[in-house]
C-alpha cells in the first residue's frame, strides 16, 4: 500500500536494519581514524560469521533461510558487535560472542521479534565475564604518546595471529579504567598528569561519541525509533552524574560530560536502548526503560567492578521489560472534558 | 556460664526477629502483587466452576443442575460430563483445577451446537406436561391453552422432549436472529412524539454569514495519507441510465407491501417495519416486480424490472402529509449515509443536542461524493442542514470540513450568504464552518466530535450522550430531498475510482443498481483489474460478488490494478518498532492486541480496551512487518461478542433455575404445611 502512506517510509523490517546500519558509519569511521583498522576486519569478520550462523539455525530449525537472512537483523546484530568489542580481539573470541548471540542469544527464542534479550549484548556480556583481560585492553588512540597504530596488515595478523604478538606496546587500558582507579587524585590532577584525557572525556572517545550522537539523532528524525529511550538514558546518566561530581575532588565520579562522551554512552543510547524487540513497547515504557539503563549504566560505572556497564545494564533492564510492560500497557483515555461543553452552553 | 546463655538468647532473639521482618516484607511484597496484579475474584471454588458450566440445567451428566454438579467436581468427579460445555469447558475447567484435560465422556451424550426447543402450535394438545420439567421456567402455557417457548431464555437442555405425549417440540439450530436480539421493543414511530418544536428563542438577529475557523482541538495519533481523489473529482456528477434490472435487499424485520409481480411506481413504498434498525424502503423506480427470493433467514432480495417510464407514485399517500419533519424523515427512509446505515430519525428524536456537527470531512484517500455533493449542490446541503436545526434544535451548529479543501467552505460560505428566509433558523443560530486537519481518520465520527468540541469518548458511550449529533453531508442532502422534493431515499453519490476504470468519477445512482452494471457504465478495464474494494481504500471490504446491488450505505468502489493498493508482501514476525501506537487514533497499543488476539487471550484484550478499536487500519499501513493487525481485531471482536451473549445467557438461565428452585421449595412448603393443617384436624373429628 505504498501510494497511500505518505509519512512512514520504513515498510519492512529490512528498511529498518538499512537505516541502522547508515547511521553507525559515521562511529564506525570515527572508530577506524582513532583506533586503526580492527573494527572494520572485526565488523566483516562478525559479519560472515552471523550470516553463517543464522543460515545454520534457520536451517536446523526449517525455517526460510533467504527472507530471514535478507531481514538484516543478523547484520545489525555482527555491526553492534564489532562497534563493542576492542579493536584487536582475536577471531576466536568474535566467533564465540556472535555464536552466542545469533544462536543462543536469538534463534533459540524464536527468531527475530522473539528475543527477550539484545542478542549483542549477551555476546558481548559472555566475552566480558569469560575473558575480561581481551575486552579492557583497548588499542591505544591516534595521537597520544607519538605511538602509531599498526596498519592494515598488521592489524590482520593480530587479529587472526594472536599468539604470535605482544599487545602491550600497543594497548592502553580504557579511559574509565583509568578515572576509576586514579587512587586519590582529583578530577584536574588526572587530567594533568595522565595521558589520554581530551577536552572532556576519553580523547579520541569524544569524538566516537559524537559521531554516534549524529548516527542516532538522524534516526529519530527518520522515525527509526522515538526519542524516549535515549533520552531517558541519556538524561538519568547525566542527573546522577552531575549529584556525585563533588566539583571534581578526588571523590569525584566524574563530570556529566565525562560521562556522556566517554566509553560506549552513545552508543548504548542510540542502538542498543532502542532495541525494539527485547525492549519496552510503550512511550512511556521506554522512557522508563531508557532511565533504568541510565540509572544501572551510572551506579555499575561509579560503585561496581567493571569500568563500563552498557552490556550489564540493557540485559538487567531487558528482564525488566516485561513487568514494564505490564504497568504501561493500557493507556488509559483522559477523562472527557465536560468543561467545554458547558463554555458552550453559555454561549 | 551467664554470657553463654546470654549469647544464645540474643542471637535467637536476632534470628527471630530477622525471620520476622523478612516474613514481613516478603508478606507485604506478596500483599502488594496480589492486590495489583491479582485476580480480584474472591469466589469459593465451586462457583468458580459453576460459573464456567453452561447453565444449560440439563441434567445430562447425572446432577440435578449445574450447580450440583459443580459441588460433585469439586469433591472430585470427572470433569468431562457435560456435553453442552463440550471440549471448551473442559479445557477450561481442567485449568482453572490444574486437572488434566481430558475428552468427553460420550455416555452423557455429544457436544452439539446450542439448539431452542419451539412448539408447534398446530399440534400442542395444551397438556400443560412440558411446563413443570423446564429448569428455567421457559414455556408459557396454562392447561388447555397452546404452549409456547421464550426462545431468550431456553436453555436447549431437551427435557421437555420426552414429557410431550404428541412430540410437538422440535429442537432447532440457534442462529444470531432467533432468540435474543431479533425484534428490540422500541418502537420508533413512538419516539417522534417528542415535544413538539418550539420557536427560536436565541435572540442573535445579527447575520453574521458562516464564518471559518480552525478546529480549536486535535485528536491522538492519525496519519496524513496522500489524497488519491484528483481521480475522481475532475468530472462532474454523471446520472447513470436506468439499469436492465434492479436488486432490491429487504433488510431483516421488514414486512413486505407488495407481492411477486405487481406493478409498483417510482417512490412507492415498498416495505415497512417496526425495528429500530430496520427503515422503509421505496421503488427507485417504476416497473414489475419480477420477483422476491429469500436470500437467508431473514433477508430478502426484490427484483424490479424496470418499464422505462418513471411514473411517480401520488405523493399524497406517498409520504404522509404530515408536520412532523421527524416522521416525514422516517418515513422516507433515511438513513446515514457516510457509512453508518442507521435510520436517521431514531438518532435526530433524542433531545437536549448541545452541538451539531455535519460532517464534511472524507479523509480515505480515495472518496470524494461529500466533495462532489458540496461543491455542486452547496444551497441543498444547507437547505438539509436547516431542516436537521430545525429538528434537534441546537445551540451551535459546526461544518467540518478539511483544511486542505477550503474551496468547499467557500462553496457553502456563498451559498449560505444567498440561502433563503425560509433557513432563518440556519442563520440565527451560532453556525461555523470548522476547519480540522487533513489526518486520517479525521472523518471518524469520534474522532470528529474530539476535534470539534474537546470531549474525547471512549468505550460504549456514543456522542449522543454528551449532547453532540454528527450528521453526513449525503444525509443531509437526502433530507433536503425527502422533505423539500417529497423524494424517499430511492438513490445516492457513489465514487467510482481506481485506476481499472476509463470513466472514473462521481455518480448518482439508484439503490438496489448492481455493481457490474455500475461498473460497465464506469468502462471497467478487466484486463487490468486486480481487485476490487467497497467502502473506501482503508477500511473497505474486497468485493467479489458483482451481482450484489448498490445499498445506501455504499459509498465508494475502487476497481484497483495491481500494485496501486497492495503489493502482496508477506508477513514476518512484529519487530515490536511501536510505528502502530504512534498512529492508532484510539491511543491503543496495536501490537499487544495482535499479541492476544493470536493467543485468544480475551480478557487481556478487553482489558486493553480492545473494543475502542474504530478499525481505521492505520496500523496495517505502518507496519513494517506486514502483519494482517485490522484483520486479526475483527476475528477477535467476533469471538468475544459470541462469548459474550453466551456468559449473558447462562448467568440469565442460572438465576431463572434459582428462582425456580425457590418457587418449587417454597410450594413444597405450603402443601407440607397444608397437610399438617388436614392432620391436625384429623383427629379433633374422631
Amino acid at each position: 500500500m505504498a501510494t497511500l502512506n505518505k509519512q512512514h517510509h520504513i515498510r519492512r523490517p529490512a528498511a529498518l536494519m538499512q537505516l541502522v546500519m547508515c547511521a553507525c558509519l559515521p562511529g564506525m569511521l570515527a572508530l577506524i581514524w582513532f583506533f586503526g583498522w580492527g573494527h572494520l576486519i572485526n565488523l566483516v569478520w562478525a559479519g560472515l560469521l552471523a550470516l553463517g550462523f543464522e543460515a545454520l539455525a534457520l536451517k536446523l530449525r526449517q525455517g526460510c533461510i533467504k527472507a530471514s537472512l535478507s531481514d538484516g537483523s543478523a547484520l545489525v546484530t555482527a555491526l553492534l558487535l564489532a562497534l563493542a568489542l576492542p579493536p584487536f580481539c582475536p577471531w576466536w573470541a568474535t566467533m564465540l560472542a556472535v555464536g552466542f548471540a545469533i544462536l543462543i542469544g536469538k534463534q533459540l527464542f524464536g527468531g527475530l521479534g522473539y528475543n527477550p534479550f539484545n542478542p549483542a549484548m549477551l555476546g558481548y556480556v559472555l566475552l566480558l565475564v569469560s575473558f575480561p583481560l581481551i575486552m579492557t585492553t583497548w588499542a591505544t588512540p591516534k595521537g597520544i604518546n607519538t605511538s602509531s597504530i599498526p596498519g592494515f596488515f598488521d592489524t590482520l595478523q593480530i587479529i587472526f595471529l594472536p599468539s604470535q604478538f605482544s599487545l602491550d606496546a600497543l594497548t592502553t587500558p580504557t579511559i574509565l579504567d583509568v578515572f576509576k582507579f586514579r587512587e586519590g587524585l582529583s578530577v584536574a590532577e588526572i587530567w594533568d598528569t595522565q595521558p589520554g584525557f581530551g577536552h572532556w572525556g576519553g580523547f579520541g572517545w569524544e569524538w566516537v561519541n559524537a559521531a554516534f550522537l549524529i548516527g542516532g539523532l538522524w534516526l529519530i528524525y527518520r522515525g527509526a525509533f522515538s526519542w524516549h529511550a535515549p533520552v531517558g538514558m541519556l538524561g538519568t546518566i547525566a542527573f546522577c552524574a552531575l549529584i556525585f561530581y563533588d566539583g571534581g575532588s578526588s571523590e569525584s565520579h566524574g563530570s556529566p560530560l565525562f560521562h556522556l562522551f566517554s566509553g560506549g554512552t552513545m552508543l548504548g543510547a542510540f542502538y542498543i536502548v532502542t532495541d525494539p524487540v527485547s525492549g519496552a513497547t510503550s512511550r512511556q515504557g521506554r522512557l522508563l526503560f531508557g532511565i533504568g539503563a541510565g540509572l544501572l549504566i551510572f551506579l555499575i560505572r561509579a560503585f561496581g567492578g567493571y569500568p563500563d556497564a552498557i552490556a550489564f545494564a540493557v540485559l538487567l533492564m531487558n528482564m525488566a521489560a516485561p513487568l514494564i510492560d505490564l504497568g504501561f500497557q493500557a493507556t488509559p483515555a483522559p477523562q472527557t472534558i465536560q468543561s467545554t461543553v458547558d463554555e458552550a452552553q453559555d454561549e | 556460664m551467664v554470657w553463654l546463655a546470654d549469647g544464645i538468647w540474643l542471637q535467637s532473639l536476632l534470628a527471630i526477629s530477622v525471620f520476622t521482618l523478612l516474613a514481613l516484607t516478603a508478606g507485604a511484597a506478596l500483599g502488594f502483587v496480589k492486590h495489583y496484579y491479582g485476580t480480584k475474584d474472591t469466589n469459593s471454588v465451586i462457583d468458580q466452576i459453576n460459573n464456567q458450566l453452561p447453565q444449560s440445567q440439563c441434567g445430562q451428566c447425572g446432577y440435578p443442575g449445574c450447580r450440583p454438579y459443580a459441588e460433585a467436581i469439586a469433591h472430585g468427579e470427572p470433569i468431562n460430563k457435560c456435553p453442552p460445555g463440550g471440549e471448551a469447558v473442559i479445557a477450561v475447567l481442567a485449568k482453572l483445577l490444574n486437572r488434566p484435560v481430558v475428552t468427553l465422556n460420550e455416555q452423557f451424550g455429544q457436544h452439539e451446537p446450542k439448539r431452542l426447543a419451539v412448539i408447534r402450535e398446530e399440534d400442542c394438545i395444551g397438556c400443560g406436561r412440558c411446563l413443570p420439567v423446564c429448569p428455567v421456567d421457559a414455556i408459557l402455557g396454562a392447561s388447555q391453552y397452546l404452549h409456547t417457548v421464550i426462545a431468550d431464555e431456553c436453555t436447549g437442555c431437551d427435557l421437555c422432549l420426552k414429557e410431550c405425549p404428541v412430540d410437538c417440540i422440535d429442537m432447532v439450530e440457534a442462529t444470531p436472529n432467533t432468540g435474543a436480539n431479533r425484534y428490540t421493543t422500541t418502537k420508533l414511530i413512538a419516539t417522534s412524539l417528542r415535544p413538539s418544536i418550539k420557536p427560536a428563542t436565541i435572540a442573535t438577529p445579527v447575520d453574521t454569514g458562516l464564518p471559518i475557523k480552525a478546529a480549536s482541538f486535535d485528536f491522538q495519533g492519525g496519519m496524513a495519507l496522500s489524497d488519491c481523489t484528483k481521480l475522481s473529482t475532475s468530472t462532474p456528477i454523471k446520472t447513470l441510465p436506468l439499469p436492465p434490472m434492479l436488486k432490491l435487499t429487504i433488510t431483516p424485520g421488514s414486512r413486505l407491501l407488495i407481492a411477486a409481480g405487481e406493478v409498483v411506481l417510482k417512490g412507492q413504498p415498498l416495505t415497512t417495519t417496526d425495528y429500530d434498525r430496520s427503515y422503509p424502503q421505496h421503488a427507485p423506480t417504476s416497473g414489475t416486480v419480477l420477483a422476491i427470493t429469500k436470500t437467508s433467514e431473514d433477508a430478502h432480495q426484490l427484483q424490479l424490472q424496470p418499464d422505462r417510464h418513471d411514473r411517480p407514485f401520488m405523493q399524497a399517500a406517498n409520504v404522509q402529509a404530515t408536520d412532523d419533519t421527524l416522521a416525514t424523515i422516517w418515513s422516507a427512509g433515511i438513513v446515514g449515509l457516510g457509512g453508518g446505515g442507521f435510520p436517521t430519525a431514531n438518532k435526530l428524536a433524542t433531545s437536549n443536542i448541545d452541538t451539531l456537527i455535519l460532517n464534511c470531512v472524507e479523509c480515505d484517500p480515495y472518496i470524494s461524493c461529500d466533495e462532489m455533493l458540496i461543491k455542486e449542490r452547496p444551497q441543498a446541503v444547507l437547505s438539509g442542514l436547516a431542516i436537521l436545526a430545525q429538528t434537534v434544535q441546537p445551540k451551535r451548529i459546526m461544518i467540518a470540513i478539511t483544511n486542505t479543501k477550503k474551496h468547499l467552505a467557500e462553496a457553502l460560505q456563498a451559498a449560505f450568504a444567498s440561502l433563503s428566509s425560509t433557513a432563518y433558523l440556519l442563520k440565527k443560530t451560532n453556525i461555523s464552518c470548522l476547519l480540522v486537519p487533513d489526518r486520517f481518520p479525521a472523518g471518524s465520527e469520534r474522532q470528529l466530535v474530539q476535534m470539534a468540541t474537546g470531549i474525547k469518548i471512549s468505550g460504549d458511550k456514543r456522542p449522543i450522550d454528551f449532547g453532540v449529533l454528527t450528521q453526513n453531508v449525503g444525509t443531509a442532502h437526502a433530507i433536503h430531498r425527502a422533505i423539500n422534493c417529497n423524494e424517499p431515499l430511492i438513490s445516492r453519490i457513489v465514487t467510482l475510482t481506481g485506476q481499472a476504470l476509463a470513466y472514473p468519477g462521481n455518480y448518482d445512482v439508484l439503490v438496489g443498481t448492481p455493481f457490474n452494471f455500475l461498473l460497465e457504465q464506469a468502462g471497467l478495464q478487466r484486463d487490468r483489474l486486480d481487485h476490487l474494494l467497497l467502502g473506501g481504500a482503508m477500511n473497505g471490504a474486497r468485493l467479489v460478488d458483482l451481482t450484489q446491488p448498490l445499498l445506501p450505505t455504499s459509498h465508494c468502489l475502487i476497481a484497483a490494478v495491481a500494485g496501486e493498493l497492495t503489493d502482496n508482501a508477506t508477513p514476518s514476525p512484529c519487530i515490536r518498532c511501536g510505528f502502530c501506537a504512534n498512529v492508532c487514533p484510539s491511543s491503543l497499543l496495536p501490537q499487544q492486541l495482535h499479541w492476544y488476539a493470536q493467543s485468544k487471550e480475551w480478557s487481556k484484550l478487553s482489558k486493553l480496551k480492545l473494543q475502542d478499536c474504530i478499525e481505521c487500519g492505520l496500523c496495517n499501513q505502518v507496519c513494517p512487518s506486514r502483519l494482517p493487525l485490522v484483520q486479526s481485531y475483527r476475528i477477535a471482536k467476533q469471538n468475544m461478542q459470541s462469548i459474550a451473549e453466551d456468559k449473558q445467557r447462562s448467568s440469565r438461565a442460572k438465576t431463572r433455575f434459582q428462582q425456580q428452585q425457590k418457587r418449587l421449595a417454597s410450594a413444597q412448603q405450603e402443601k407440607n404445611a397444608r397437610r399438617l393443617a388436614r392432620l391436625q384436624k384429623l383427629p379433633q373429628n374422631h
